[in-house]
């Protein structure tokens, strides 16, 4: 008798995935463990921090704190746990690929190696991805059921619970990508691996790898610039956009902000259009790269270190290369010969050693060592071109890389150097901006002087911060002139640059709070009467009926003595309070005020003491009514811990110690 | 049917499989033999869809088999390592099989499951190693493919249990038509078992005959002749090794029985006796006319 098999077109893809799954049942324990541990400490932490807001439990703060910080730990160590099992997931699913006898059971199956890759895909995307997605719903559930315990205030509810539903919605879309990243990462890795030890390792290092390659040329590209000054924020906004950490660390600092702003949905923030442009992008360059190896691999690697070598170039060029970029990029601003040397002696020797562990792991021994040291080599050559291109390239984008107007919110410009040129000026205006812009381009182009004026650039763009610093002589600085840049501005900018006895007054007025967007707003000229009538009038536009938070900015020279001071004054509350804005609001009438007064270097303190708010207005009154700006009186309000500077004639301090002491 | 054409496979540079060609009957069974290295186990892995072949061609009915579903479903390779298996129990493994296998014969699995009187619910970790054996050529039994490709399946069972693997794989054969491609060290099992054979060496195939015929065709002669004689004096025949100790001569011999004797006697052999080889020696002084120096080995 002689059988005949079924030869029908039935797909074995998802009895495969089942397989698989059933299969995986240690690994998928193991991240449901963690997961309800993260979860569960989300959710404490979650709870806590609703009732806390909810319900204004200051008293009781030591406890939500202790849960918070208690849940937190416990939460950061299972979703570090839960990260390291979404890149072990791949080498666990697909065995196939790094054990000799796994390949013999599951390559003879009737199954295309395109049906193993998506079912092996799919596999670690469910062990991973599913109990978060359950667990999510199962706390919205308990919310849900502990909802009606809570007082039923419905302000306080609605506080309660919408602080309830975000949080689990914000950490499991930012956990959802992250781990989804981390994933095919290690997917891709898994695909050209031929060896467990490999697959598990390099997933990780690939992770790290591709984190450090970034800030590595993000660092390099910014040296390359002129003028630019380094600032570890801008290359933070090159990292947050990489994956798969850079949305997992945008979250974090969004969150750690939210808490203390009480606004988590800008957590979401986190996923910004660049951010999510990089991930979608890396994310299917890695995939169709995993399943081009996988359909190209041969199972005769198996046993290899790499079954694909390329990867393996790869993976070592983004290592090593990093740490040699790194190197070349430090030695190039290294100031003297001998820094030069010893940076890119000791650069190097880290490099080759990280290479030597590399190949040692890769090629399990030391035949032929005259490649080792030929690709050593190869690899510092293209670290070297790397950092040229980055460190040279750029040249051409000095001009470039300077925002344009229509980009940015404001630019502040800051002349400091000789003792009587001090003093900054912030445009917010269309056409104000483009001046300074204008101006930025002009010194942008002309060479650097160790002995000029100090001339910085601070930019707030739509997408971050940039901030430019640049030395001009004397000379260029009076070639500048309001011929050469028109307009109001100009002219005021050309007055820091070549006026020698320039007296200048520059305030900046920042409000804050949770409706109105941050103003800047810089002035030529301004006394406290004017900044009084400026935030009245914010007041006046209902731009808040809240608490109104500011500080206001004067630097000002006094021409006689050729002494720069700042005045600086921050909390506003008690201005608003001149404005006749906030008399019938308590929380202004009482507070635990200190002055303070000084007069170039010398400070005067009375003692503390609480006074009302009739008495800090008379003492106010009186010092506006002294006389011009030379003596700062210094405010503190406990309550806000904030401080505040007014100014008076020096003539008349004596008298201003009497008023403050009485 | 199975054919291999002119199928090259290299590993860097060692060459496993050189322009090698074969072709084996439906419901046959085949024998594969070879020294280690011959390239037994990828020619199994190659017919398996397991590798893929740098260059020729290998269909088994007609069609292709590497990434092939419709052709690896007619298919049930098992591999000389049970490794794979350890984390499931022979039940787990069964299902393993049946989701992949539509005709897979739970009746047949059942029976054999207690012939072999196999535990089903402990892990195969567990097992001895003839009883991963053994649970792995019952899930092949019963996966109920046209074809089994089987690597040292004899390996680690002891004789009896040999015997009923043996019996097994004969009954399923005549039950349903079953193709076996085995290769084995163990050259009685194949001698027992298989209607075919072919040696394998050096990634090429040294022969591939039938069993009978291959052991009709070489004889051993044990004579005793007057003079010295050398393998000159055989001119006409095929002398595959000839040895002398003392006054006997022992000469393996390719050809004839009849013409061999008359040839002996020509030369005044006192005494001449004809000895039928077993496969074992067939394969022994086969490889050694391919170069293997198992006098090197004695010494």
């Amino acid at each position: 008798m002689t059988s005949t098999v079924s030869t029908g077109k039935k797909s074995y893809f998802l009895p495969y995935i089942r397989h698989k799954l059933i299969s995986s049942k240690t690994l998928i324990i193991v991240v449901c463990i963690f997961n309800i541990i993260a979860f569960g400490a989300l959710c404490l932490m979650d709870i806590s921090y609703a009732v806390y807001r909810a319900f204004d439990l200051y008293d009781a703060s030591f406890i939500f704190i202790s849960a918070c910080g208690f849940s937190a730990t416990a939460g950061v160590i299972s979703a570090m746990i839960m990260l390291a099992c979404v890149a072990v997931t791949p080498t666990v699913v697909s065995r196939c690929n790094t054990n000799r006898d796994k390949a013999d059971m599951y390559l003879s199956l009737p199954l295309t190696s395109k049906q193993r890759f998506f079912g092996d895909l799919i596999t670690g995307i469910v062990i991973n991805i599913a109990p978060m997605v359950i667990l999510y719903i199962i706390s919205q559930v308990v919310f849900l059921a502990a909802q009606p315990l809570v007082v039923a205030d419905s302000i306080i509810v609605d506080e309660f619970t919408s602080t309830l539903w975000l949080m689990p919605l914000v950490v499991l879309a930012v956990g959802v990508v992250t781990e989804l990243a981390i994933y095919i990462i290690a997917v891709f890795v898994n695909s050209a691996a031929g060896k467990f030890s490999t697959s598990v390792l390099y997933s990780f290092v690939v992770c790290i790898a591709i984190m450090l390659f970034a800030y590595v040329c993000g660092y390099g590209f910014l040296t390359g610039i002129k003028g630019i000054d380094f600032d570890f924020s801008i290359i933070f906004t090159v990292i947050t956009k990489v994956p798969p950490f850079g949305i997992f660390f945008e979250a974090i600092i969004y969150l750690l902000e939210s808490i203390s702003e009480e606004r988590v949905y800008t957590i979401f923030k986190a996923f910004s259009p660049e951010a999510v442009i990089v991930y979608v992008i890396t994310g299917a360059a890695f995939l169709i790269s995993a399943y081009l190896m996988t359909k190209k691999r041969k199972a005769e690697n198996i046993g290899k270190s790499f079954a694909v070598g390329g990867v393996y170039y790869f993976v070592l060029l983004l290592t090593v290369c990093s740490a040699e970029i790194f190197t070349f990029i430090l030695a190039s601003i290294s100031s003297y010969s001998t820094d030069f040397v010893i940076i890119i002696a000791v650069g190097l020797f880290i490099s080759a050693v990280i290479f030597f562990f590399m190949e040692l792991q890769a090629r399990r021994g030391f035949a032929k060592f005259y490649g080792w040291i030929l690709r050593f080599v190869g690899i510092t050559v293209c670290a070297g071109a790397i950092a040229g291109f980055l460190i040279y390239c750029p040249v051409s984008l000095d001009t470039a890389y300077i925002p344009k107007s229509d980009e940015t919110v404001y630019v502040s410009m800051r002349v400091e150097g000789l003792p009587i040129v001090n003093g900054t000026i912030t445009a917010k205006d269309k056409e104000d901006m483009e001046k300074v812009i204008e101006l930025h381009h002009l010194i942008a182009k002309s060479p650097d002087t160790s002995d000029g004026n100090e001339i910085s650039f601070f930019y707030e763009t739509k997408t971050g911060y940039k901030s430019f610093s640049y030395k001009i002589d004397r000379q260029s600085s009076k070639d500048i002139t309001p011929d050469s840049i028109s307009g109001k501005t100009a002219m005021l900018i050309s007055d820091f640059l070549s006026n020698d006895s320039l007296i200048t007054v520059d305030i900046t007025g920042l409000l804050l709070n949770e409706n109105s967007p941050q103003y800047v707003k810089s002035y030529e000229r301004s006394d406290l009467e004017y900044i009084s009538r400026e935030y009245k009038s914010y007041i006046e536009k209902g731009i808040s009926d809240k608490a109104v938070i500011g500080y206001s900015l004067i630097t000002a020279t006094d021409e006689k003595t050729n002494t720069d001071f700042s005045c600086y004054l921050s909390c506003c509350l008690p201005l608003f309070e001149e404005a006749s804005i906030f008399e019938d609001k308590e929380k202004f009438e009482t507070g635990l005020y200190c002055f303070c007064i000084r007069y170039g270097d010398e400070y005067y303190y009375p003692d503390k003491k609480i006074i009302s708010s009739e008495e800090y207005k008379a003492v106010r009154n009186s010092v506006l009514n002294i006389g011009d700006c030379k003596v700062e009186l210094q405010c503190i309000t406990e309550q806000y811990g904030d401080t505040m500077y007014f100014c008076c004639d020096s003539s008349q301090y004596e008298k201003l110690k009497e008023i403050v002491a009485d | 049917m199975i054919k291999c054409e002119n199928v090259t496979k290299k590993f860097d540079s060692f060459t496993a499989l050189d322009n090698f060609s074969l072709e084996i009957e439906k419901g046959s069974a085949y024998g594969l033999i070879g020294a280690n290295g011959a390239g037994k186990s990828t020619l199994l892995r190659i017919l398996a869809g397991v590798y893929v072949q740098d260059s020729g061609r290998i269909t088994v009915d007609g069609e292709p088999v590497y990434e092939r579903v419709d052709t690896k479903k007619k298919i049930y390779y098992v591999s000389d390592e049970t490794q794979q298996y350890h984390n499931m129990t022979l039940k787990e493994m069964k299902n393993f099989v049946k989701l992949f296998y539509d005709n897979f014969n739970e009746e047949s699995f059942n029976r054999l499951v207690g012939v072999l009187n196999l535990p089903l619910n402990k892990k195969l970790a567990a097992f001895s190693k003839g009883m991963r054996r053994q649970a792995a050529v019952i899930c092949a039994i019963s996966a109920g493919t046209e074809y089994l490709l089987l690597d040292e399946v004899f390996d680690g069972l002891d004789p009896t249990m040999r015997l009923v693997v043996r019996k097994m794989l004969v009954d399923a054969m005549a039950d349903t038509g079953l193709t076996v491609v085995m290769s084995s060290h163990n050259l009685g099992e194949i001698e027992g078992f298989c209607d075919r054979v072919g040696l394998l060496f050096n990634g090429s195939l040294v022969f591939n005959r039938e069993i009978d015929t291959l052991k009709g065709s070489v004889h051993k002669v044990q004579a005793a002749f007057a003079r010295e004689v050398t393998r000159d004096d055989f001119k006409d025949i095929e002398i595959m090794n000839i040895k002398k100790q003392g006054s006997v001569y022992n000469i393996i011999v390719k050809g004839d029985e009849a013409k061999i004797k008359q040839r002996a006697e020509e030369l005044g052999a006192m005494l001449c006796d004809i000895v039928p080889l077993s496969l074992e020696e067939v394969f022994i002084y086969e490889l050694e006319v391919l170069g293997y120096d198992f006098d090197g080995i004695d010494r």
